[in-house]
């Protein structure tokens, strides 16, 4: 065997090694929290009250959260595929801005705008309106971090789209909202369902700015994973529980990603 | 009757041009890539706006630089085939076509009717429910024409319509094509880069050339005399040399290097002289003619080719010259047989180098 092959099988084993070191260290975790648990005991606690709220709560703040950042996040990233404004550089890094900011750190800011001694919030106490440590700072905390996953992807979706496409459309009679929804939408569809389903993801995983702006209490402000960060405490069988509904939704989602974007519209 | 006259600055140079199509009348555009020919569609269709100049449609006046007025892009009614035709992705051959009535509020009962009849008319009605990738360069072809069609169009452009058609089906497309834009009887502009659609396809042809049309006219006016070196290549003329005009007494001789060519030009100075294949005479005798040029030569290659065959001498310069094979058999040219070169002053056409 020369020396040369024998260095290059060498390589392909070392890959190997790291490789199947860095799978385990992934699957493991994962699998033990299947391993810390008995089938009966996950389908006692997840009629617990605790788990209960906390599975409605999460669900239905991510849905909204997720809702506001497509209604949102869909012109905005359209408006920054397409045209050329002043400050549009500033826009961009703005809202990738909450990607790489610590939640703790947006939680603690929007404590600072909204919360009762907050630059807004004073106003709004005023008209009786508080919203900190309710569900909407849920949602608001969540629409925070949760937005340029949507942002982002949708706007690469919008560039990919020919304005072949939308110039066609236009001559054959088509108004600028009517190209829009009929064919730059359909056509940058895959893309927008994946950045859709990114965002309610991490929404759904939120944890540091929500405990810091909105707080922890069940049934209003305490979602999964703060129900597992409390739980854990008492009963290990709940904050397993939660956490295995939340691994089966994570896979859920980058099975839909993945399905979404590789099948063609 | 469309009338166009727009400005427009472009990147490198400033898209000027004054043009007008009548009814029923195909006028081919032709010119290089980026000379501003599908700009000019774009113009006319209303997704460009020119920076002045006015753009008429009978009476109608879609754009206007001085009255600062410019209908939009989907209320001009032009049927504007793209070159890639721009079905859309995600709808099968019905709703493409369906597409532009969809638009106008029409309900789906409503469509069903005037899309199948057009499905029908273009021969397409068993694609009816196929996704339009699968479509070939034809197919395509006939879906994004009856998707501008359907709509009654008053003006019809077309960016190069064939080009994306198989080259076996090209000849049958192109027929076909001519057939459909004579059923409109509307004002159509054709960008091509083939001399073939051109010469079948239009009943006028006009050359743009950075911008500016240089040359317009019917097809075989142009093919006759071309007024520049890029017309003169495009309508296949094949003996081209750069050279130098020089008085010889009252006549004119260019010096291409090697030779001299006697021609009949008011230019003067450096000039591209042309000459085509087909007006070239091939002779093994010196002989005595009232044709000026006279240039003595070795065959260099010959090309068989059916019933014309393409003989290149070598004069000094290459010059190809196309022969019958019937003259070839009664010459029994070979080559390195040498051999004389007879073309008139007539024949010799000149460019501006």
């Amino acid at each position: 065997m020369s020396g040369k092959e024998l260095k290059r099988q060498g390589t392909s084993l070392l890959v190997f090694v790291l490789l199947t070191i860095f799978i385990l260290f992934i699957i493991f975790p994962v699998a033990s929290l299947f391993f810390r648990i008995t089938p009966e005991a996950f389908a006692e606690s997840i009629v617990d009250p605790v788990v209960l709220d906390a599975l409605i709560l999460s669900f239905t703040t991510a849905a909204v959260s997720t809702c506001i950042v497509i209604v949102v996040g869909t012109p905005l990233s359209y408006i920054n595929a397409r045209k050329e404004y002043r400050g549009k550089e500033i826009v961009d890094t703005l809202t990738d801005l909450p990607i790489v900011l610590p939640p703790a750190v947006a939680g603690l800011a929007l404590l600072m705008a909204f919360g009762r001694r907050g630059v807004i919030g004073e106003y709004l106490g005023l008209f009786g309106i508080q919203i900190a440590f309710t569900t909407f700072a849920v949602i608001l905390a969540q629409v925070f971090v949760a937005s340029p996953f949507y942002i982002r992807q949708a706007r690469a979706s919008f560039e990919a789209v020919d304005v072949i496409y939308e110039n066609a459309a236009r001559t054959l009679g088509a108004s600028g909202f009517c190209v829009l929804l009929k064919v730059t939408i359909p056509i940058a569809w895959a893309g927008l369902v994946s950045g859709s389903v990114l965002t309610f993801a991490r929404a759904l995983g939120e944890f540091g700015a929500t405990i810091m702006f909105a707080g922890n209490f069940q049934g209003r402000t305490q979602t999964m994973p703060l129900a597992i960060y409390t739980t854990m405490q008492g009963s290990m069988d709940s904050a397993v529980s939660l956490a295995i509904i939340l691994v089966a939704i994570s896979f859920a989602v980058i099975l839909t990603v993945k399905y979404v974007t590789k099948r063609k519209i | 009757m469309l009338f166009v006259n727009v400005r427009k600055k472009l990147r490198d140079f400033c898209l000027d041009v004054s043009l007008s199509v009548s009814g029923g009348e195909t006028l081919v555009l032709i010119g290089e890539n980026g000379a501003g020919k599908s700009t000019l569609l774009n113009l006319i269709s209303g997704l460009t706006e020119p920076d002045e100049g006015e753009i008429k449609l009978g009476e109608k006046i879609l754009y206007s630089g001085s009255k600062n007025l410019s209908v939009r892009s989907e209320e001009r009614k032009t049927g504007h085939l793209f070159q890639s035709y721009a079905l859309f992705p995600h709808l099968s051959v019905f709703d493409n076509v369906a597409f532009g009535l969809r638009c106008r509020g029409l309900s789906k009962e409503e469509t069903e009717k005037p899309v199948t009849e057009q499905l029908e008319a273009m021969q397409i009605s068993e694609l009816s429910s196929v996704n339009v990738k699968s479509l070939s360069g034809g197919q395509r072809q006939r879906v994004a024409l009856a998707r501008s069609l359907i709509l009654k169009p008053e003006i019809l452009l077309l960016d190069e319509p064939l080009s994306a058609v198989d080259v076996r089906m090209q000849a049958e497309m192109r027929c076909e094509l001519r057939q459909r834009i004579r059923d409109t009887d509307i004002p159509c502009i054709i960008v091509t880069h083939t001399l073939t659609d051109a010469l079948e396809l239009g009943d006028r042809v006009a050359i743009i050339e950075k911008g500016r049309i240089i040359q317009d006219g019917r097809p075989e006016e142009v093919f006759k005399n071309p007024v520049s070196y890029f017309v003169a290549r495009f309508t296949g003329m094949e003996n081209m040399f750069r050279g130098r005009t020089e008085c010889a007494g009252d006549e004119v001789r260019i010096d291409i290097g090697p030779v001299k060519l006697y021609a009949a030009t008011e230019l003067a100075g450096d000039v591209i002289a042309g000459i085509r294949a087909e007006e070239i005479i091939l002779s093994k005798e010196p002989i005595k003619t009232t044709a000026r040029n006279i240039l003595k030569g070795r065959v260099y290659d010959i090309q068989w080719n059916g019933i014309f065959s393409r003989v290149v001498v070598d004069t000094g310069v290459m010059i190809s010259a196309i022969v019958t094979r019937k003259s070839m058999e009664e010459l029994n040219l070979y080559t390195g047989q040498e051999l004389y070169v007879v073309f008139k002053v007539s024949a010799v056409h000149t460019f501006p180098a």
